[in-house]
């Protein structure tokens, strides 16, 4: 398999979850949506989420909710070293590439 | 599901709490609907994600039927007459006809959403039970359309097309209405080729399609692979080609060996009949089980 196939790729909907966790360092799914402005829709962020961790951009763990709260604690998801890395590597990109498609 | 599903119940019972805390009963309305709706669309996505033949055979399904609807809507307009002009307003005409398309590619769509999900593989109890469900959703929303949505209809599309007509034609009829008629032996408000038994027979068995049509590709996908593609696709081809291509001139033409309402079931009949064939003759598929 040529190297090409072996790079990470990064969508529009991953890279603005990487930026936001980027900021903020860790949110869970619904201050995503909230941070977005509209950009992100509850329905699809926690499958986009998932398949980031999978990809091994993001990392999750369980919020350590009071003792006295009832209903499930919450998921907080935190950028991976990795996936900092990849999205300092596509802003770069971006940049570079960018004054060709302004022309 | 633990990380998909979990982290939508968990946010949205926190969202809702802090809006009961704060006492905005409206906003934690919206926050529960549109939960659910979150939940729904989450789960759907999953199973769709983690089911990449399940996705194929939704996909392929839907551009079936999709090309199915379109076919039957042209069909009809192309019959009808040149000297009715009706440049300009082709959409709101094929938006009346997309009703009575849907009766017949909403089951041949779901059969073969059926037969792509199950083909070469041996069904556990779940598949099965999910195959009855949609059959039996089919045919309830089959009823709902064919008994009120399409005579409704295609009514729209007659005073659309030639203005206000005095009479209705027995597919402007509701169901109770057609019922009525065919129980008082009560002739048609216009002359049709066809007495009324036969559009009441016809709609009974168009709302049964999809259960028949499910059993078909059920028992067809389930056998060895080989040939059963093309039996789905000559069986399938058939069905739509006896309503879409069959003239009410040619049935009463069929009328004068058979009686109406025995030719109206006659395409469920076939179907029927050969998916009777195929689970009594041919070897079952042993490779894998499909959930």
């Amino acid at each position: 398999m040529s190297p090409l196939h072996r790079i990470p790729t990064l969508p529009p909907k991953e890279a603005l979850i990487l930026d936001l966790l980027a900021r903020e360092s860790e949110m869970y799914g619904l201050q995503l949506v909230a941070a977005s402005k509209g950009r992100l829709r509850r329905g699809t962020v926690y499958v986009t989420l998932g398949r980031m961790e999978e990809k091994g951009y993001v990392s999750s763990r369980l919020e350590d909710a009071p003792p006295d709260a009832g209903g499930l604690p919450r998921r907080i998801y935190e950028p991976t070293a990795f996936g900092r890395r990849v999205l300092s590597a596509w802003a770069h990109v971006a940049r570079r590439l960018s004054p060709e498609f302004a022309r | 599901m633990e990380r998909l599903i979990d982290p939508v119940i968990a946010d949205l019972q926190h969202e809702y709490e802090e809006a009961i805390r704060r006492g905005d009963v409206w906003r934690s309305r919206s926050i529960r609907v549109a939960g659910y709706i979150a939940f729904w669309k989450v789960a759907g996505l999953a199973a769709l994600s983690a089911d990449r033949r399940l996705s194929r055979a939704l996909a392929f399904a839907l551009s079936t039927g999709t090309i199915i609807t379109a076919l039957l809507v042209w069909v009809t307009l192309a019959a009808v007459p040149p000297r009715i002009d009706y440049s300009g307003r082709t959409t709101w005409l094929v938006l009346y006809l997309i009703p009575q398309a849907l009766t017949i590619s909403v089951p041949v769509c779901l059969a073969l959403g059926v037969f792509c999900r199950l083909r070469g593989r041996n069904p556990t109890g779940a598949a099965r039970r999910t195959v009855l469900a949609l059959a039996i959703g089919c045919s309830l929303a089959s009823f709902a359309n064919l008994g009120w949505i399409t005579p409704a209809a295609n009514n729209a599309f007659r005073v659309f097309l030639v203005g206000r007509p005095e009479v209705r034609g027995a597919n402007e009829l509701t169901i109770g209405e057609l019922r009525r008629r065919v129980h008082l032996a009560l002739p048609g408000e216009i002359p049709e080729a066809l007495p009324p038994a036969f559009w009441y027979h016809a709609r009974l068995a168009l709302v049964a399609a999809p259960p028949v049509l499910c059993l078909f590709a059920f028992a067809t996908a389930t056998i060895r692979r080989g040939r059963s593609g093309l039996m789905v696709l000559a069986t399938l081809t058939f069905f739509v080609g006896c309503y879409a291509f069959f003239t009410p001139s040619q049935v009463a033409e069929l009328a004068r060996w058979l009686p109406v309402s025995a030719i109206a079931w006659i395409p469920n009949t076939v179907v029927g009949l050969a998916t009777i064939a195929i689970a009594f003759t041919r070897p079952r598929a042993t490779e894998a089980t499909a959930g």
